[in-house]
């Protein structure tokens, strides 16, 4: 293994007969001459005592030089070489002109508002990848996009590297809060359809309705009016109702049904995108007949899957479809027609807590028909504001 | 003050600038190091042998695949599988 300072500074390596290594190593010892033997009499020595290395064995000792090797002999070789330089400085410059571009835009902070929207409403201020970040004012770019937006209270950009990373803070929806409608006035809560009523809590007002009454959609179950025993006035009643009520949830499957299938992928247009610049490699002229989607689709490429890469390869391509008729046979049809009715009563039921279901089905001229009676219990209550005229 | 001395009393892995014969053995990758200081002269440097001289006598290193680094201070370092080491006392 050669020292790194001779790996830089360079070395060469002197070859000598085995019979004389003895010799060669005694007078590289008197002369505090660094070297590295081994013992098939070659050894390496540093290119600055190369001069004093030939005063001693010149004359004494037969030997042969190899040429200097290291960095320094790499830089020797080579310092007439202008492809060399020339490299060297398109390199610098390349370096410096894409590490002053704009390679991805990151954001931190959006619960709501999503990535690209932002990355959207920033391009339109004038801020993209491929940007050079010597020409922006990130400060003009925020002031103008908070001006602009209305989903967007606050908002960072930061340069790390050559990657921006974009915080930005939402504003909070006016009228999704209890506190913001309390305060707007006062309210009663009616039922929101017929039931039984199983569960009663009040909050705020009046209860109007017993825990067993059956009531209709619109009655009033909790009144805003505070009777005049209690202080009179008016209040934003408050409260969870939970109603019993029955629904019947039904699907009909027809016997015949289209098949959709995909007949061939023609390719549209075929763009390179790097930073701003696109490429447009490919394109067909002409109209597509019949029916078809077009689909665009866009490869991104990222180095380790962590750092996206400022390239895009987008392909826009029609997908045709041809439909064809078919018919269910009859295990085929009621299994379809339980998935539907399964479908429809997940939906249905979303925010009840079913009691009894019954579920049944019957063969039709036109196909076959399931349904369900359930019986589920739901918060009935729906809030009725109102307003007081003096 | 006192810590800078403490500081510069480790050892450093650096051969020492000592005149006096000295040896110092450590096990290294190619099997071991013998740093030998007040070394004046090699008698005898093959792959198997070899054969350092100080003023107060003679060392004889055996062993397999060794080599030579020869630094500026009078001191050598042997590599290589080292099997016997022998001293000899007595005028070279």
């Amino acid at each position: 293994m050669v020292r790194i300072d001779c790996l830089i500074f360079g070395y060469r390596r002197v070859r000598i007969s085995p019979d004389e290594l003895s010799l060669a190593t005694s007078i590289l010892l008197r002369s505090g001459i660094h070297s590295k033997i081994a013992s098939d009499g070659s050894f390496t020595v540093r290119e600055r005592d190369m001069e004093r290395l030939r005063r001693l064995f010149d004359g004494r000792l037969e030997y042969e030089v190899s040429e200097i090797l290291g960095l320094y002999g790499k830089y020797r070789r080579t310092q007439c070489k202008a492809g060399i330089f020339a490299g060297v400085l398109l390199s610098v410059f390349l370096f410096g002109y894409f590490s002053n571009l704009v390679w991805d835009i990151r954001i931190e902070g959006n619960e709501s508002i999503p990535d690209s929207a932002v990355i959207y409403a920033l391009s339109e201020k004038g801020f993209a990848v491929g940007d050079r970040w010597s020409a922006l004012d990130r400060s003009k770019v925020e002031a103008e996009l908070l001006k602009d937006s209305d989903d967007i209270a606050w908002i960072n950009i930061n340069r790390r590297g050559s990657v921006a990373y974009v915080t930005v803070a939402e504003k909070e929806k006016n009228g999704s809060g209890g506190e913001n409608t309390q305060s707007r006035g006062y309210a009663n809560i009616v039922a929101a359809a017929d039931c039984v009523i199983e569960e009663l809590t009040v909050t705020r007002g009046t209860p109007v309705v017993k825990v067993g009454d059956s009531v209709k959609a619109g009655e009033l179950l909790i009144s805003g009016v505070i009777p005049p025993e209690a202080g009179g006035g008016f209040c934003y009643a408050e409260g969870v109702v939970i109603g019993r009520m029955s629904d019947t949830v039904s699907v009909d499957v027809p016997r015949q049904y289209s098949v959709k299938t995909q007949k061939k992928n023609e390719l549209l247009t075929k763009t390179v995108k790097i930073f701003n610049f696109s490429i447009n490699i490919f394109e067909r002229y002409g109209n597509s007949s019949g029916e078809y989607d077009i689909i665009n689709d866009i490869d991104t490429f990222s180095l380790f899957g962590k750092a996206k890469l400022p390239i895009e390869v987008s392909s826009k391509y029609t997908v045709s479809y041809e439909t064809t008729e078919a018919v269910y046979n009859d295990s085929e049809i009621v299994s379809v027609a339980m998935q539907r009715l399964n479908s429809a009563l997940v939906s249905r039921l979303a925010l009840a807590d079913l009691v009894r279901i019954r579920t049944y089905g019957e063969y039709t001229d036109s196909g076959y028909s399931a349904s369900s009676d359930i019986v589920f219990l739901s918060d009935v209550a729906r809030v009725l504001e109102f307003d007081i005229e003096n | 003050m006192t810590d800078k001395k403490k500081n510069n009393d480790k050892p450093t892995g650096i051969a020492p600038s000592l005149s006096s014969f000295h040896l110092e053995a450590n096990r290294s990758r190619r099997g071991m190091s013998l740093l030998v200081g007040g070394i004046i002269g090699i008698s005898d440097f093959s792959d198997e042998s070899v054969i350092l001289m100080s003023h107060t006598g003679r060392v004889s290193v055996l062993g397999r695949r060794l080599s030579i680094c020869v630094y500026e201070n009078n001191t050598v370092e042997i590599s290589g599988r080292v099997e016997d080491i022998r001293f000899t006392y007595g005028k070279n």
